[in-house]
């Protein structure tokens, strides 16, 4: 939006029905984005009994008392704790792995750097699809393993943009440190990855949302019920609620005080919430993001 | 091969360290990305787990022709990921008018507000979606308590398991989880335009309306050509996640697409007939890239991919 314009238009204009329609209309839209999420935290914070008469805008007779049962419900514990940590190892993975690949990437000296570079583009456009990874997974003993979780996984299009992130630093840092008698592995971890900062941050908070929200991994690759995220525990509440629940909130009474629909809406802002919490975060590097690409093509 | 000095353009040493640093994720990606590939010679043999591939019998062709036998379900997967994608395309301008109404708002301020909360649900998962509908949309869900309480209905209506209505659900959900992040692109491109074609436009009485037909559509239209010729390439796939969250055994005939029958003919073991159908999906998306490619170059002069 130019300055000129809003300069202009505040010296003249003034609201017409359309304004009001418009700004009215946004207001519904914008109001269905956010009521659904306004709505699960006041269910989550009501008592189960008068929230199933309905509760709509406020909590009815509040109580925390959910979250302290569904916390510790059989297998939550648990399922919080892998969630936890494979978000937090495979983020760090992702911003080492982009970072590396992208600096050595970046080096014209490197031996075949564009053949290497396609090779790991490539990535992007083939694949055998989802049978024949399962089946090289299984085959090297990684089904059904806290290790298929956090095994590093390469992202061609993370790599591409710490490269050409990296590519924007002057090499007259890396020089002056080289002529000090620095090796690749000290400018990578002494300059390069410390100004690329805002690049990796990015990346981590992307793969951290993507980690944390993925109930797939667990789907398709464990049996193990220890193995268990809470996004799949979700999953598995809110499709197959019933015998699920009876099996895990096996203290009678547990069952007494808690209804299916309160532990699934307990649950739902416990895994929402994280992802609420750095969205601020997100939006501040994906406007940035999609305007680069679209000046690109 | 230290002592042999390589040149690259500029005349520097080729410094042979940096391609050993690489090398052990040459190998990692050679293994977890390309090795599967290979995986696709089990489509020619009748695999089942447990036995090596080599002792499999070779079928040949079989496992394809048998995509198209009476028993298939792919001509229904294909139907459910064609007609949600068809929709999906022709409500595809919905989020330039969403763009363009945006930039109409007065205040900054609001603009930002509404800009934001509308993109917050792009990044909440379809299961995490699917969380929020139980809760407002299900039998004992809040819309459900409410109308029954006050006597609007007598008994708990259930939209998320309407066969009937499951397509229109998709794409409603599709545009409510999408729309404020896909606006994003189109807003970019109404910035981008130039501001005197604009006072021109009021210098030749151009009303609101008339400056955004005449400057704000032309302005973003390459934008939004490119997007959907983008869109084409993925016109015949469907990812399993929506129907396989939202899907149950009422509306799965409606929404079991390509994704999710390949995923269901993984859960049943059937590895040779799920392959074969990867590797002609894969085929398929790959023509219909170069045909978006082609458009693309009739459309901008210049290719995209």
């Amino acid at each position: 939006m130019g300055k000129r314009k809003t300069a202009q238009k505040k010296h003249m204009y003034k609201a017409k029905p359309f304004d009001w329609i418009n700004a009215a209309v946004m207001f519904l839209f914008a109001f269905t984005c956010t009521y659904p999420f306004w709505y699960i935290l006041v269910y989550s914070l009501s008592d189960p009994m008068k929230a199933m008469a309905g509760v709509y805008f406020w909590p009815v007779d509040f109580t925390l008392e959910n979250y302290r049962k569904v916390l510790t419900l059989k297998g939550i514990p648990q399922a919080t704790l892998i969630s936890v940590s494979i978000t937090v190892i495979c983020t760090l993975e992702q911003m080492f792995i982009s970072g590396y690949l992208g600096y050595l990437l970046s080096r014209e000296r490197m031996p075949y750097r564009k053949a290497v570079y396609r090779f790991f583009i490539g990535t992007m456009f083939v694949g055998g699809g989802l049978i024949p990874e399962f089946l090289l997974r299984k085959y090297l003993g990684l089904y059904n393993t806290y290790f298929i979780y956090i095994m590093p996984g390469v992202s061609a299009y993370n790599m591409i943009l710490t490269k050409t992130f990296i590519e924007s630093i002057p090499s007259s840092l890396e020089e002056s440190a080289k002529l000090d008698g620095a090796s690749y592995w000290d400018v990578l971890t002494r300059i390069i990855l410390p100004l690329s900062k805002p690049i990796l941050a990015t990346i981590g908070v992307f793969t951290a949302v993507g980690v944390w929200s993925d109930y797939s991994t667990t789907l398709i690759y464990t049996v193990d019920r220890n193995l268990r995220t809470l996004q799949f525990i979700l999953y598995q509440y809110l499709k197959g609620a019933a015998s699920i629940l009876l099996e895990e909130g096996s203290k009678a009474n547990m069952r007494q005080q808690l209804t299916p629909m309160s532990i699934k809406m307990t649950l739902l802002v416990v895994t929402v919430v994280p992802i609420l919490c750095v969205y601020p975060y997100m939006q501040k590097y994906f406007t940035k993001g999609i305007m680069l690409g679209s000046v690109k093509g | 091969m230290a002592n042999k000095v390589t040149m690259n353009k500029k005349g520097q040493k080729k410094e042979w360290i940096l391609f050993w640093m690489i090398l052990p994720w040459i190998i990692y990606v050679f293994i977890f990305h390309y090795v599967p590939i290979a995986g696709w010679a089990y489509a020619f043999v009748d695999y089942k787990l447990g036995k090596s591939p080599f002792e499999s019998e070779f079928v040949g062709l079989r496992n394809f022709q048998a995509m198209f036998s009476s028993i298939s379900r792919l001509p229904r997967a294909l139907r459910n990921t064609v007609i949600p994608n068809t929709i999906n395309l022709a409500i595809s301008w919905l989020p330039v008018a969403f763009a363009i109404f945006l930039n109409e708002l007065r205040s900054t301020k609001y603009r930002r507000i509404v800009q934001t909360v509308t993109t917050i649900p792009n990044f909440i998962s379809w299961v995490m979606i699917y969380g929020l509908m139980v809760g407002l949309f299900s039998t004992d869900g809040m819309f459900n308590v409410l109308l029954l309480r006050n006597g609007v209905i007598s008994k708990p209506f259930n939209l998320l398991s309407n066969k009937n209505i499951a397509w229109t659900l998709q794409a409603v959900m599709g545009t409510w989880k999408g729309l404020g992040f896909s606006a994003i692109i189109y807003l970019a491109a109404i910035s981008g335009i130039d501001q005197e074609l604009y006072d021109a436009a009021m210098t030749d009485g151009a009303g609101r309306f008339q400056r955004i037909w005449h400057v704000t559509i032309p302005g973003v239209l390459p934008t939004f050509l490119v997007q959907s010729v983008l869109g084409i390439s993925g016109f015949l796939s469907g990812g399993m996640d929506y129907p396989l969250v939202f899907g149950g055994a009422l509306t799965n005939p409606k929404l079991e697409n390509i994704g999710l029958y390949s995923y269901n003919l993984f859960k049943n073991a059937d590895y040779s007939y799920g392959i074969a159908m990867g590797i002609m999906n894969s085929i398929v998306s790959i023509v219909l890239i170069c045909l978006g490619n082609a458009a693309a170059k009739k459309v901008r002069g210049e290719s995209i991919v």
